[in-house]
């Protein structure tokens, strides 16, 4: 009898750590402050990305107040990565041209990217490793104490396949994923999976998130992506990763987008 | 004497009624704006991150960008601009740096937005006074003119 009271103690303790764990879950304000004093950098989604935080800063001016949003509506992975700034092709934020003077220019903490759209990755993902490497590497050198965090390609459509005469477009997507996250744990990077979130059964990209059935996103799937940002710093809260609540040093210059 | 300070009395009222009465920019933009619903206002930070233009350099303005969930089409370049400069080198400064950022959207698009390549080309940045403006895609081709009279 005794022992049958301590083996169900021991099970019903055991059942009680996972909802102590999920009791925890951090408001979103705070899961978002994991994007302060930061940059992301995108091609055309990362446009819709803006226009959503825009949106909500016209009642809410504290929404990701901190985090520099640098879209390129063209701007290719490979590009971005070569430092490469011409008439045709560069970011443009606060007089900043390439990623890399945009996220010095700025004393970013943490560096995000969303870009791959424009190569397109899915068919060449075995040349992005190496993009992927010399962003990682490059930032280390112009902002070395920032983190640089990939947010994993978004699904397309299964008009995408039909319009880009690509019909395993989507199934390339979700292998150059795999490699992204590989060579981001490999290399001193940092992977965000979202690309799950976005996909209906049948493994595309929803139209309920889309503005034109291809590949844009629109509100409902920016909101995917917000909510993907804060499911993944609230992981890095409970893996121990992130503290919140810990007081930031004290750094000789104050970040310039920081109010 | 009292006709006098009664003369006094109403000119004030005049004038604190004509400056009550003095429309805003953003007043402005959404009385010519004929698609002013389908847009997004931009903020004094989006005007000094992607156009560089300092908060000192205006005193008042009206921006907007086109919110694609609205509309039909991704290939749009629609944006309004229409700043009130705080003087003469301010209103300079400022006509050339929307000029920059509309070659850089210009650029931007040219390989893959045609559409919204020939908005921005056929956009041209005007200028009268202190008044400064840059019109994209306007479904009323006198907007830029409206929008850059003074009351």
């Amino acid at each position: 009898m005794k022992r049958f009271i301590q083996v169900t103690a021991f099970i019903l303790a055991l059942a009680f750590i996972p909802l102590a764990a999920c009791a925890d879950r951090l408001d979103d304000s705070t899961l978002l402050s994991f994007y302060a004093d930061s940059v992301i950098f995108g091609d055309s989604r990362l446009q819709a990305f803006r226009r959503y935080v825009q949106q909500m800063r016209e009642t809410d001016e504290t929404f990701l107040k901190t985090l520099a949003i640098a879209p390129a509506e063209s701007i290719s992975l490979y590009a971005a990565s070569m430092g490469i700034s011409s008439d045709d092709i560069g970011f443009n934020y606060r007089g900043g041209r390439t990623m890399y003077s945009i996220a010095e220019r700025v004393h970013a903490r943490k560096v995000f990217i969303m870009l791959g759209l424009n190569d397109p990755v899915g068919i060449k993902a075995d040349k992005a490793v190496a993009w992927i490497i010399k962003i990682i590497n490059w930032m280390g050198k112009v902002v070395p104490d920032a983190e640089v965090y990939f947010f994993s390609e978004t699904p397309v459509t299964k008009n995408y396949g039909v319009k880009k005469n690509r019909p395993n477009y989507q199934t390339q997507l979700d292998a150059y994923n795999e490699i992204l996250k590989e060579t981001c744990e490999q290399n001193g990077g940092h992977y965000i999976g979202m690309a799950e979130a976005f996909k209906g059964e049948d493994n595309y990209l929803k139209e309920e998130y889309s503005t034109d059935n291809i590949c844009h996103l629109n509100n409902d799937g920016v909101a995917v992506w917000i909510q993907c940002m804060k499911d993944y710093a609230q992981e890095q809260y409970d893996l121990g990763l992130w503290d919140p609540y810990a007081k930031e040093e004290e750094t000789a210059e104050p970040a310039d987008n920081a109010e | 004497m009292t006709k006098k300070i009664l003369i006094i009395l109403t000119a004030l009222l005049f004038a604190v009624t004509a400056a009550l009465a003095e429309e805003t920019l953003p007043e402005k933009a959404k009385r010519i704006l004929q698609d002013w619903e389908t847009l997004i206002p931009l903020n004094e930070d989006d005007l000094l991150d992607y156009i560089n233009i300092d908060r000192e350099e205006y005193t008042d303005f009206a921006c907007l960008t086109v919110d694609k969930d609205l509309i039909e089409t991704e290939d749009t370049a629609r944006e309004v601009f229409v700043l009130r400069a705080a003087d003469e080198d301010a209103a300079q400064s400022i006509a050339k740096k929307l000029e920059e950022y509309r070659q850089w959207r210009l650029h931007a698009n040219r390989n893959y937005n045609p559409e919204s390549y020939r908005q921005l080309e056929q956009a041209e940045v005007l200028r009268e006074g202190l008044m400064v403006v840059l019109s994209v895609a306007a479904p009323d081709p006198d907007e830029a003119e409206l929008l850059l009279q003074e009351e």
